[in-house]
């Protein structure tokens, strides 16, 4: 209320000085293209000046204006800005229409100016600012899960600071990283920088798919390019935005946690097997009468989130700017864990004179960032739950126990936390500078330097009156910064030959240098609670410090042509050169040629009533892959210490031959859109061949080394994207869109390394079988023997990359049984679905988001479905299904037996269906606006994010990323109510 | 013009940086230029045995192993990362200390080589003239031939039947005497048992005349090989082998004829005054013959440290068996050495933890290699195995080990009426002595003995293991398997 107040004084400061002399009155009616209605709360504005007005209930509006006043800018949310020229007239009507049908999308690509969608050859998807602001959540890319086919986002874990891990069309690497390439407004930003940034500060989000789209990046473009752009001001538009947000967060899914048993049950699984007898419970009983539901305890029910920003736009003349500042907070579910953000932006851009203009947009962020510290293996972290539900942290007054909790021998975590206490902190700094030069008509010069820079510090302590480790504190103190520098310099031309070829030249030239350094400090010994610092603790004092740097340096050239809008050609290509390769391999030229036929402008296509248009695109191109460490190329000499001296010994052997892991990427595909534009519809086909995969190959370890990074094998994938919505009504004031993304990926691994014809991932399940999808090899259960009550697994045939389940045995030996159980590691379908519906002010968006074929080994059940190996925890009811007689058909085997063991049965389906977000808003008419004679746009909404979650996985999460799951911190569900004000 | 000129500069500005591609590292050194100078010649000698030190081998967990494969020690945890499944001998071809250990031993192994085929090659060449004295290559040589066979003798520990099954014919370990710097020559097959001694001892007898008499500091002696630590690892070896004959002619070199025992020549080793004075800092007595050192800021890492296994206060240590038979219960009240044992409480009963690396906290006490009581006793060992009968010389030196710790325990040549009666004292003896120093399994295997049978605690219990089992060795790792075409398992 505060801020809102203030910016009210704000105005009327301005009010008062619209004191002018020499002006003449004009009047006019602003009405709507649609419904020629008028339009309350419209802006009418001097060009060049702050003098203005806003239109009335009926659209209509009164103005003083200085007898030099030249041009009226009028505008108005949603829809299009209108200059009109003044005349000696003193009435001008003005029609303005909608933005929807007004303009076609731009899209910013592969260096160049802006372009309309439509006549983009490569395959792009944009997802708009309207579908990423005001949601609960710190991370933008959490949004675009299920927006965007052929792209799979996941958020691994409910960590208010977790950050979504994205893949297009499958996973393009084996060895080497399959992250896609994020381009903050042109320049290369690292994926961490994502948490630093204000998601209310886009524009869009542009994914670039296909080769065409992608090639222009070369380097690190294999796996796709998601293109970030954020808001510019208008010198048409000023305004001001106000957004508040506020929520809360709760488990996604309880499940899980429903599932251990109780107090009664665990004390009768007890009885039953022996492990404790009638007396011995009793006397638990009576010592602990409790049934505690020990998630209550670990994970808080309503965690807050928050979020106010504020953003200024507009412009004068030649020099627009946006500039916003953002607080968010999100309080984590677990102890410790939470993001408290502050971020500012200023984007500025200004035309100097008719040649030169030049701009800068910077973001600052600063976060403090806790992820809580007890992993996944831990008794106060992933395994809390093994906690016996008959103790209880709570004293029978209802107190919490302060320190250790009766029973348990655990301690409150609280407690932990409050002697153990943990401070990071991150300032994130994005920017970029440009100057454009335009010396003759269609040459663009531009030269950019970017930056995407951070500081985090990290200090951990442990309390010397901590009594898990009394009179022995212990202090760190660690410091990185990261530094990447992007210098890039392009020349765009454009002309057109008699109208009908247009054709577009481009070649430019770009260097990026990073530099990571890293300090570390740490002493123990501490003693006194009140002298906690470095130099206070006599004992383990260490130091230590770390650098490490990467360099590319690319040029690029990209020629388009269409002929009279109705072909459309493309070619790319792309050197880089990246320090992370051996002096032999350093560089590596990419490619890319696209074609593209808007068949609705042929004549033949003219009359065809149904289909409203129609394009063919096609296109092949390579990219590459340098996602590895800094130095894999050199044989390194590492030192180390013995008797307090340096001893040196090579630490990794070299491979000067090693350079870019390559990616061919072939697409086809159809847009079109039937029935006066009513259906829409994107089809796309895709292979995707990566060849000279980064893989690190096993070396026997008698050669000395374990690995040896090298170029070798090859991947494919191939599927298809379908995007498809259409409208079941739409009229005036309301309409009702349904959406169905829906991707498809075959996966194939065709070669691989010093012959072998596959290759099981040490410790992971997973294996690389040639001619075969990348899968899971694990020992294949099969069932319980019901005659004597022990566990049975398949042997493995001649060849383990194919199931066998011929004979079975009984003695468990991973080695020996390991197979291929049939699962896919990576799941073949992800999409999403939804439906975008508003009457008059209403609207209500609600997004699912999908993936089909995904599996995961379950570890959690290891732990808690193996009473004798984890005796005397608690564990999940399923355990009481064991086998007790001959002839019975059970889920575990005779009491006594080692329950779980890690093989096929822990291999679950985690396929899964959220509803990612249910957005209700209503925007106040603008009729009720005007009389304000403050607000263009006022919008309520009240915003869930994963408010439904469908799956069969009996883990707490089903999103985790990974081939194993083990104690994660599930995903969290979040409701918000949130305003919008615009002055 | 002006704008043309302005649009140039701006490319200038960055076309200049081809020259940034080329980056190496500030961590660690780029290119290995190592027999420069004397101090990076000294700094690979440093490597070589910075490799050995590493926490999956003598750093801690090689002695563990040995130790809690075999009879003394029960679990507090069946954490597998804390060498459970060695525990129960249910260790597999992908257990992580099988591949861990052989892969760290291979590790040191290379370094080895490449410090001694770029020693030699200099020094042939003649660049190192001026930089190091004959005397120095001699002994770096000696030092690096030495750790060579240290590491061969381990493998054979662990993954090889003992030579004494069938006088080394069953396979052995792959022998890798060449450097390797770039990660070729993947496919090596596996030498016989006798031939990986012949090795061993090759490199032993060829390091010990080129080897240093002695050093300047304590600190040196204990953790730098010297002559006499190649004499007392070859009695070890010899023993091993059954060769019983040079085992009493190494003995003979460093153990005098009369008490005190001690060696004549060379660092004066010989058996420090008190048990416990051994375990204190500086570590450095005259008896620890070769330690691997540990600082407070240079340690084994946790889970690998013999403080992490042999300590009350943490979780995942193992205690001693207690049962009657067990070490524990034929050591005397009043022995120096059981006094030494700190005491837990493991489900509610009170339990005993070796007590020789009381450091929990760092966890920076050295870990052991060889001591000069073992000498001693491999010495009276080896004089009764060899002449197959019991002399008032082996009582001697066995009694000389034992009283000190348990003064009134004194053995005569009475206390033996059989050559077997003599060598079941000296089992137990050097159970009792080396408790928690990675020599139990080593003597087990050496006499081809069963392992005792273990239970009596919640980890559960686990079979005896005769000789000829399959799970009697480890077995060999499947990184190995899976990528060395000319490797063959146990």
């Amino acid at each position: 209320m505060k801020k809102i107040s203030l910016l009210l004084s704000f105005l009327l400061f301005i009010g008062t000085q619209l004191v002018f002399s020499q002006t003449r009155e004009i009047t006019g009616k602003i009405t709507s293209s649609e419904d020629n209605g008028g339009i309350p709360g419209a802006s009418v504005v001097v060009k060049g000046t702050t003098l203005g007005s806003i239109a009335d209930m009926d659209g209509k509006f009164r103005l003083q204006v200085p007898k030099t006043a030249k041009t009226l800018i009028i505008s108005f949310v949603g829809m299009n800005t209108v200059e009109v020229q003044l005349t000696n007239a003193t009435n001008y009507p003005v029609v303005l229409q909608s933005t929807s049908l007004a303009v076609d999308e731009v899209v910013v690509v592969g260096y160049g100016t802006a372009k309309k969608v439509g006549t983009v050859v490569g395959s792009v998807v944009q997802v708009n600012a309207e579908k990423i602001k005001d949601k609960p959540s710190a991370n933008a890319f959490d949004a675009l899960q299920g927006k965007v086919a052929g792209i799979q986002v996941y958020t691994s874990s409910g960590e208010p600071s977790q950050i979504s891990s994205i893949r297009l069309n499958g996973n393009g690497s084996l060895g080497a990283g399959s992250t896609p390439l994020y381009v903050l407004d042109g320049v290369p930003m690292n994926s961490g920088a994502m948490l630093s940034l204000n998601a209310n500060d886009f524009e869009s989000i542009t994914v670039l798919k296909d080769a065409s789209a992608t090639s222009i990046y070369g380097s690190r473009a294999a796996n796709g390019v998601i293109y970030l752009t954020t808001k510019q001001g208008s010198s048409s538009v000023s305004k001001i935005t106000v957004n508040g947000m506020y929520g809360y967060s709760s488990l996604a899914n309880t499940d899980y946690f429903n599932n251990y048993m109780n107090t009664k049950q665990l004390t009768d699984f007890w009885l039953a097997t022996g492990y404790r007898t009638q007396a011995q419970i009793t006397q638990t009983l009576t010592d602990y009468p409790n049934d505690f539901k020990w998630y209550k305890y670990y994970y808080k029910e309503k965690a807050p989130v928050y979020q106010g920003d504020i953003s200024i736009s507009g412009g004068s003349g030649k020099t627009t700017y946006y500039v916003s500042g953002s607080y968010f907070f999100q309080d984590g579910l677990a102890v410790r864990s939470g993001l408290d953000r502050y971020t500012l932006r200023s984007n500025i851009a200004s035309k100097v004179n008719n040649w030169f203009s030049f701009g800068l947009n910077m973001s600052a962020g600063y976060d403090k960032r806790a992820s809580n510290p007890y992993g996944s293996n831990s008794l106060n972290g992933g395994l809390a739950m093994l906690a016996q539900p008959f103790y209880s942290p709570y004293d029978a007054n209802g107190v919490k126990y302060p320190d250790m909790i009766p029973g348990l021998a655990r301690y409150n975590p609280e407690y932990l936390i409050e002697k153990q206490p943990y401070d990071a902190n991150t300032i994130q700094v994005n920017g970029n500078a440009y100057i454009q030069l335009n010396p003759i008509k269609g040459l663009t010069i531009k030269s950019q330097i970017g930056l995407d820079a951070y500081d985090y510090r990290l200090g951990t302590k442990r309390m010397p009156s901590y009594k898990g480790s009394l009179n022995n504190g212990s202090v760190s103190e660690s410091f990185s910064r990261n530094v990447v520098k992007t210098i890039t310099n392009t020349a765009e031309y454009k002309f057109n030959i008699q109208e009908r070829h247009k054709i577009t030249v481009l070649g430019g030239q770009e260097g990026i240098t990073n530099q990571y350094t890293s300090t570390y400090g740490v002493s123990t010994g501490q003693t006194d609670d009140r002298l906690v610092l470095l130099q206070n603790g006599p004992t383990g004092k260490d130091g230590s410090s770390g650098k490490s740097e990467y360099a590319y340096l690319s040029y690029f050239g990209r020629a388009d042509y269409s002929l009279d809008d109705k072909y459309y050609l493309d070619l790319s290509v792309r050197n880089d050169a990246s320090s992370r390769f051996g002096k032999n391999n350093r560089s590596a030229t990419f490619y890319a040629t696209g074609v593209m036929w808007n068949a609705k402008k042929e004549s033949f296509l003219r009359d065809v009533n149904f289909l409203s248009s129609l394009n063919l695109k096609a296109s092949v191109g390579t990219s590459g892959n340098s996602d590895i460490g800094n130095y894999a190329n050199l044989a390194l000499v590492g030192t180390n210490q013995y008797s307090a001296t340096t001893g040196w010994g090579i630490s990794t052997p070299g491979n000067p031959d090693l350079g870019w892991e390559n990616q061919k990427k072939t697409t086809i595909g159809a847009k079109f859109a039937l029935f006066k534009d009513q259906f829409r519809f994107n089809v796309e086909y895709y292979k995707r061949v990566t060849t000279n995969m980064l893989i690190s190959v096993p070396f026997p370890y008698t050669s000395g080394f374990g690995s040896v990074l090298s170029n070798v094998g090859a991947l494919q994938n191939s599927g298809v994207d379908i995007a498809f919505d259409f409208d079941i009504i739409k009229g005036k004031d309301y309409f009702v869109t349904p959406y169905v993304n829906f991707s498809y990926n075959k996966e194939k691994v065709t070669e691989l390394f010093q012959g072998l014809n596959y290759w099981i991932i040490p410790n992971t399940g997973v294996c690389w079988a040639v001619g075969k999808p990348v899968s899971f090899f694990y020992p294949y259960f099969a069932g319980i023997d019901p005659a004597d009550g022990l566990p049975m697994w398949y042997k493995q045939g001649s060849d383990k990359t194919v199931t066998s389940t011929a004979e079975t045995t009984k003695v468990f030996n991973t080695a020996a049984l390991e197979q291929n159980v049939g699962i896919k590691r990576y799941p073949p379908i992800v999409g999403g679905f939804g439906l975008n519906t508003g009457w008059k002010g209403i609207t209500l968006q609600a997004d699912f988001s999908y993936a089909l074929g995904k599996y995961l080994i379950n570890n959690d059940r290891y732990f808690t479905e193996n009473p004798s190996v984890f005796s005397g925890y608690n564990q999940s009811s399923a355990v009481q299904n064991y086998w007790k007689q001959a002839g019975d058909q059970s889920l575990f085997p005779k009491y006594g037996t080692q329950f779980t063991q890690f093989d096929s049965r822990l291999i679950e389906n985690a396929s899964f269906m959220r509803l990612k977000n249910l957005t209700i808003g209503y925007r106040v008419p603008a009729k009720v606006l005007a009389k304000t004679k403050t607000f263009t746009n006022a919008r309520v909404f009240l915003t869930g994010r994963n408010l439904i979650t469908v799956t069969n996985y009996k883990g707490p999460d089903p999103e985790v990323d990974s081939n194993l799951s083990l104690g994660v911190n599930p995903n969290t569900k979040q409701y918000s109510v949130g305003v919008e004000l615009t002055f | 013009m002006i704008k043309a000129t302005i649009c140039l500069m701006f490319f200038v500005l960055v076309g200049c940086s081809t020259d940034m591609l080329s980056l190496s590292p500030k961590t660690s050194l780029g290119e290995l230029q190592a027999f420069d100078t004397k101090d990076r010649v000294i700094g690979q000698v440093n490597g070589m045995y910075a490799s050995m030190k590493s926490g999956n081998y003598l750093g801690g967990r090689f002695q563990v192993y040995n130790d809690v494969r075999a009879d003394n020690f029960l679990p507090k945890s069946t954490n597998g990362v804390t060498n459970y499944q060695t525990w129960n001998h249910s260790v597999i071809t992908s257990t992580n200390e099988v591949i861990n250990l052989w892969g760290a031993v291979y590790a040191a192994v290379n370094a080895i080589n490449i410090f001694l085929e770029g020693l030699d090659s200099n020094w042939k060449a003649g660049t190192l003239t001026g930089k190091i004295t004959d005397a120095e290559y001699s002994q770096f040589k000696s030092e690096a031939l030495t750790l060579r066979a240290i590491c061969y003798f381990d493998l054979l520990m662990l993954y090889a039947q003992p030579y004494n099954k069938d006088n080394g014919a069953s396979p052995g370990v792959p022998l890798r005497l060449k450097a390797n710097k770039t990660g070729e020559e993947n496919d090596l097959a596996r030498s016989k048992v006798s031939e990986v001694y012949t090795q061993i001892l090759a490199d032993l007898n060829a390091a010990e005349p080129l080897a240093i008499d002695k050093y300047t500091t304590n600190l040196l002696n204990t953790t730098r090989i010297h002559k006499n630590t190649i004499i007392a690892f070859k009695t070890r070896v010899y023993l091993h082998k059954g060769d019983f004959t040079a085992a009493q002619t190494e003995g003979a070199k460093i153990v005098s004829a009369t008490a005190p025992y001690g060696a004549a020549t060379g660092v004066p080793i010989g058996l420090n005054a008190t048990f416990a004075g051994i375990w204190a800092t500086p570590y450095t007595t005259k008896e620890s013959v070769f330690s691997m050192p540990f600082t407070d800021t240079n340690l084994p890492g946790t889970q690998n440290s013999l403080a992490w296994y042999n300590n009350p206060s943490s979780n995942e240590a193992y205690y001693l068996t207690t049962t009657p038979g067990s070490t524990f219960s034929q050591m005397d009240a009043t022995d120096a050495r059981k006094m030494l044992f700190s005491t837990g409480t493991v489900s509610g009963t009170t339990v005993y933890f070796c007590g020789k690396y009381p450091s929990f906290t760092i966890q920076s006490d050295y870990a052991p290699i060889i001591r000069y009581s073992e000498v001693m006793l491999n010495y009276a060992e080896a004089i009764v195995r060899g002449g197959n009968a019991v002399t008032q010389k082996a009582v001697d030196l066995l009694n000389a080990v034992r009283t000190r710790s348990f003064p009134t325990g004194v053995y005569t040549l009475a206390s033996f009426s059989t050559v077997k009666a003599f060598l079941d004292a000296m089992l137990l003896e050097r159970s009792i002595e080396f408790l928690g120093e990675g020599l139990r399994n080593m003597d087990l295997m050496r006499t081809y003995s069963t392992i005792p049978a273990k239970s009596g605690t919640s980890a559960g219990s686990v079979s005896a293991i005769a000789p000829g089992t399959p799970t009697y060795i480890w077995p060999i790792p499947s990184s190995e398997l899976d990528i060395n075409k000319l490797m063959t398992g146990n």
